[in-house]
């Protein structure tokens, strides 16, 4: 069964139908209501801005690829051997799945909340970030990619 | 005079040895109608569906543990999902903690955060089932 | 779309020539996405470059299955993740999702205007959103550039940044409510 969020994202994209649409709209508050209700607005805005974007010194841009496109490349240099190649690959990926940093900057607000200093998920598919909670001094921090347990599993 | 001052002394120790590390296991859902939420959970719940969206809280399990510099605690709210936590320092109004996210034996979270008294720390675990599993921490 | 494949023929015989007139037409949106995603002129300078110049190089593989300029636009988003992907990769790694107040904390800021029953524009609202975008981290932004206006299946995206379709949903949520916040005072106008 598809959780809260993807259920919120398919219904705002208009892929839930029927029985499922009503039931889950039936089961939403009145401010999400609203606020996806002015959701085609935003989107329509987030369309044109970005065809609103100038580009800064276009023609600088056309000359640059140009040049590159219409310089000869140097001659290829002689790269690793293959096995020498596989162990750095291999150690690179080892040491890119020990560990995955995350250094959030320091929240100032205040001597009475709580804050993150610095964070970091050892596995490579997991990822966390932090926000403050609005209007509270409490702190979130959002993991994502810690996975799902079914429900017939106890977690108690 | 010094009676006095021994008994003022001895008043204000258990001021900060009375701190303790309160942590639980939340699963959060949609429902209709929204579920009343246990006391326990009664000050969480509409953050949580601020920040998360779910209307209806249950709780899963709650463990909490005296603090004490330097030391390793293990609060186990649940046992798949559990804190190893170490203070790091006091400061005048936070406690610096090493906390770590364990579900069973894989660490998901290694995190280093200023707690404030009555100011919880939220943490958006896995899903269970159609639910969400969601982490609080809280110095009370 | 005639146009662009007239120029896409000649260009694949090495006319340069060509290829300016096909950088001078696609190269507005190619960078706009970058910098949408990536929010740094420079930056989304260097991947428009390496846009066109991937693209150089790869003219004979575009099989015209797709318009040429959503083909462009999918290298750009490509390099700008790889660009978000190298900046994680060193320690100060940006956690600039503050302020995220999905809840009424915008209620306190005055944003209606005074004279009554004006409706705020549509200029006003992008304003708006380019400040709120602003406040999402990059890996938020790729996800709501791609799907609101690339218009790409969840499965696509993930392919793309390299990530799971439930990551992908989680992070087009937490976007989602975030800019909706962001923009609440300008929902009550609608």
């Amino acid at each position: 069964m598809k959780n809260f969020e993807s259920q919120y994202n398919r219904w705002l994209d208009g892929h839930l139908r029927g029985a499922g649409r009503e039931a889950f709209e039936a089961s939403l508050d009145d401010e999400t209501r609203r606020a996806a209700d002015g959701w085609h607005e935003v989107r329509a805005a987030l369309k044109e801005s970005a065809a609103a974007i100038p580009v800064p010194h276009p023609d600088f841009l056309n000359a640059q690829v140009l040049r590159a496109i219409e310089t000869p490349a140097p001659a290829r240099r002689q790269g690793l051997p293959l096995g020498r190649l596989v162990w750095a690959g291999a150690l690179c990926l080892a040491t890119a799945g020990l560990l995955t940093l995350s250094f959030l900057p320091r929240e100032t607000r205040g001597d009475t909340a709580t804050t993150v200093v610095s964070a970091w998920t050892p596995a490579p598919d997991v990822s966390a970030g932090a926000f403050p909670v609005p209007g509270g001094r409490g702190t979130v921090i959002w993991l994502e990619g810690a996975g799902y347990i079914p429900g017939e599993e106890k977690v108690r | 005079m010094r009676w006095c001052l021994f008994l003022l002394a001895a008043m204000a120790l258990p001021l900060q040895a009375a701190d303790q590390i309160w942590s639980a296991v939340v699963l959060a859902t949609n429902e209709t109608p929204p579920r009343t939420p246990p006391r326990a959970l009664e000050a969480f719940a509409p953050s949580i569906r601020t920040i998360f969206g779910y209307n209806s809280v249950y709780l899963v399990g709650q463990k909490k543990r005296a603090l004490s510099a330097g030391a390793d605690e293990w609060l186990i709210p649940s046992e798949k999902l559990f804190f190893q936590v170490t203070t790091l320092a006091q400061e005048r109004s936070h406690y610096l903690l090493r906390i770590g996210l364990f579900r069973e034996k894989e660490l998901l979270l290694c995190t280093e955060a200023r707690l404030a008294r009555d100011a919880p720390l939220y943490i958006r675990g896995p899903q269970w089932g159609a639910g969400q599993l969601i982490l609080l921490l809280e110095i009370r | 779309m005639d146009h662009d494949l007239h120029l896409l023929e000649r260009a694949r015989t090495g006319d340069t020539r060509a290829f300016d007139e096909l950088i001078t037409l696609h190269r507005q949106r190619v960078f706009a996405i970058a910098f949408q995603i990536l929010r740094s002129e420079d930056d989304a300078m260097d991947v428009a470059q390496e846009t066109f110049i991937k693209a150089w190089h790869a003219l004979a593989q575009f099989d015209g299955r797709h318009p040429l300029g959503a083909w462009l636009r999918r290298i750009a988003t490509n390099g700008a993740i790889d660009v978000v992907r190298r900046r994680q990769a060193h320690p100060q790694c940006e956690i600039d999702d503050r302020d995220l107040a999905v809840d009424a904390a915008s209620r306190t800021t005055p944003s209606r205007s005074d004279a009554p029953g004006m409706a705020m524009d549509l200029r006003d609202l992008r304003s708006r959103l380019d400040r709120a975008l602003a406040t999402l981290s990059p890996d938020h932004r790729a996800v709501i550039i791609l799907r609101e206006v690339e218009e790409e299946s969840y499965e696509e995206i993930a392919g793309r940044i390299g990530c799971s379709v439930g990551t992908v949903m989680s992070r087009l949520f937490y976007a989602r409510r975030h800019l909706q916040s962001q923009l609440k005072d300008t929902y009550e106008e609608f």
